[in-house]
C-alpha cells in the first residue's frame, strides 16, 4: 500500500506550494492514472514519490514505511521503482540496444519492442531518433525494469499508433505490479482501478 | 566495461577527441619546444662555461630538466581537462538521467560520484598512453630515469584523481554546462598555485613521499562524502 498524508511540496518559503495537501491510499498492485493540467504538479508529485524531492510537509507511507523517516528508506524503495520522467534524455551518441542493454530490466523482451514499432532502431544513435521515437525507447527501458512502473506523460508526443498500443503494452508487461502514471488527458483502454484529478494541489 | 556507460559515451562523443587531441597537440609542442631548448643548452652553453664544471656541478640531463618541466606541464592541461571531462553529473541531471540510474537499479548517488571521478582518471590514463612515447623517444638517444618517469605518471594520475574529487562538489550541483567548467578550471589553478603544487611537485623528480599520499587520501575521501552531502541535500530543489 502506498499512504499519501497530507503531502506538501513548495521549492522555498516565498513560492507557492505546489502540491497542498495531497491524501490517497494506493494499494499494490493496482493501476493508477493522475490527470492535471500542464504545470499542475503530476511530475512534481512523481519526484516525491519515487524519493528524489522532499516534501515540505505530510508523509509517504510504502507498507507502512514512512519513506522520508531515514534516507535508507528512500534508498530502499528506489530498488523497486521504475522511474520514466517526462523530460528524460539519454546521451545522445549512444545507439538503441546499447540503451537496452545496459537499462533493460528482467522484464525486457523482444516483444515490447516490437509493440512499440523500435526494432528497426535498434542500432540507430539516440541523437537521431525523433522526438516520439526516443520518448518511446525510454518507455521501454521504464516498463522492463523495477516492481512499480511511475510514467512521467507516456503518451506526450506520440501518435495515434501509440496511443493505441499502449493498453496492450501496460496489460503484457506490467502485470501485476504497481503503474501510476500522469498524464494531462485520460488514456483510454487500460483498465484503471483509481483515476485522480490533480487541481490547486489536491488529488480529487 | 560495457556497463561502465560513460567510458562508452566518451568514445562516442566529439568533446573525448577534441580534448584529447588538444591535450597532445599542446604536450607534443612542449616536449618538442623543452628538447630543442635542452639541445641548444648543451651544445652551446659549454662553449661559454669551457673550462668550468658549473654543467656537471649543476647535473643537468633529461631527467631534472626536461621531464620535471614537461610534467609540470601536463599537470596545468589536467587541471584544465578534469573539469570537461567531469562534469557531467549535473549534466546528467539537466537531463533527468540520474533519476533512471537511480532507480530500479540499487545504485546510490555515492556510487554515480565514484563513476564519474573513476571514468575521468580512466580517460585521461588513456589520453596519457601516447605521451609514453617521449620518453622512449628521448630513451633512444641518452639515459632515461624510468624511476622518475613512474613516479611522474603516478603523481599525474593522483592528480587527476584529486582533480576530479575537488570539481565533484559543483559538478554534481544542477548549474549549466560552461559555468561548472570555467568555474571549476579557476578553483583547480587557483588551488594548484597555492596548495596542491607542493604536494605533487615531488613526484616529477621521482620523490614519493607518505605525507603526500595521506594528504590526497583524506583530502579525496572528504570531497567525496561533501559531495555526496551536497547531491543529496539538493534533492529539494532538483
Amino acid at each position: 500500500m502506498i499512504s499519501l498524508k497530507d503531502l506538501a511540496f513548495a521549492y522555498d518559503r516565498i513560492s507557492p506550494s505546489i502540491l497542498n495537501g495531497c491524501s490517497a491510499d494506493i494499494p499494490t498492485p493496482s493501476r493508477v492514472l493522475v490527470l492535471g493540467r500542464n504545470g499542475c504538479g503530476k511530475s512534481t508529485l512523481l519526484d516525491v514519490l519515487s524519493g528524489f524531492k522532499v516534501p515540505t510537509l505530510g508523509k509517504v507511507e510504502i507498507n507502512g514505511v514512512n519513506l522520508y523517516s531515514r534516507e535508507k528508506s528512500v534508498k530502499e524503495l528506489r530498488t523497486i521503482i521504475s522511474y520514466m520522467p517526462a523530460s528524460l534524455k539519454l546521451p545522445p551518441y549512444l545507439t538503441v540496444s546499447y540503451f537496452l542493454d545496459l537499462w533493460g530490466g528482467s522484464y525486457f523482451n523482444r516483444e515490447i519492442l516490437d509493440t512499440l514499432n523500435l526494432t528497426k532502431f535498434l542500432d540507430h544513435k539516440y541523437a537521431h531518433l525523433s522526438d516520439g521515437y526516443k520518448h518511446r525507447v525510454n518507455l521501454a527501458i521504464s516498463i522492463s525494469r523495477g516492481g512499480m512502473v511511475f510514467l512521467d506523460e507516456p503518451l506526450r508526443s506520440q501518435d495515434d499508433e501509440l496511443k493505441r498500443s499502449f493498453p496492450e503494452l501496460v496489460s503484457k508487461y506490467v502485470k501485476n505490479r504497481t503503474l501510476l502514471v500522469t498524464s494531462p488527458n485520460i488514456i483510454d483502454g487500460v483498465k484503471w482501478d483509481a483515476v485522480y484529478t490533480l487541481e490547486s494541489g489536491v488529488l480529487k | 566495461m560495457k556497463r561502465y556507460r560513460e567510458f562508452r559515451e566518451f568514445f562516442s562523443n566529439p568533446v573525448f577527441y577534441v580534448v584529447a587531441g588538444i591535450f597532445l597537440a599542446l604536450s607534443g609542442y612542449k616536449f618538442y619546444s623543452l628538447l630543442v631548448s635542452y639541445i641548444d643548452f648543451m651544445n652551446v652553453y659549454p662553449d661559454y662555461l669551457a673550462g668550468t664544471e658549473i654543467k656537471a656541478l649543476m647535473g643537468i640531463n633529461v631527467n631534472s630538466y626536461l621531464f620535471p618541466r614537461l610534467f609540470g606541464f601536463y599537470s596545468y592541461l589536467v587541471l584544465i581537462s578534469v573539469p570537461i571531462l567531469n562534469s557531467g553529473i549535473g549534466h546528467d541531471r539537466f537531463c533527468e538521467l540520474d533519476k533512471l540510474e537511480l532507480t530500479a537499479s540499487g545504485k546510490t548517488e555515492l556510487d554515480l560520484i565514484l563513476r564519474k571521478i573513476f571514468t575521468t582518471v580512466l580517460i585521461m590514463a588513456v589520453i596519457l598512453v601516447p605521451t609514453l612515447l617521449y620518453p622512449l623517444m628521448t630513451s633512444v638517444f641518452t639515459k632515461v630515469d624510468y624511476g622518475i618517469i613512474l613516479s611522474s605518471y603516478a603523481g599525474l594520475m593522483l592528480l587527476v584523481f584529486l582533480s576530479s574529487c575537488m570539481v565533484s562538489p559543483f559538478s554534481v550541483l544542477k548549474i549549466p554546462f560552461a559555468v561548472s567548467i570555467f568555474m571549476n578550471m579557476i578553483i583547480l589553478f587557483v588551488l594548484y598555485l597555492y596548495f596542491l603544487g607542493p604536494v605533487f611537485d615531488p613526484f616529477m623528480f621521482g620523490i614519493v613521499r607518505a605525507s603526500g599520499l595521506l594528504f590526497i587520501l583524506i583530502l579525496s575521501s572528504a570531497l567525496i562524502f561533501i559531495s555526496e552531502r551536497i547531491y543529496v541535500s539538493t534533492r529539494l530543489f532538483a
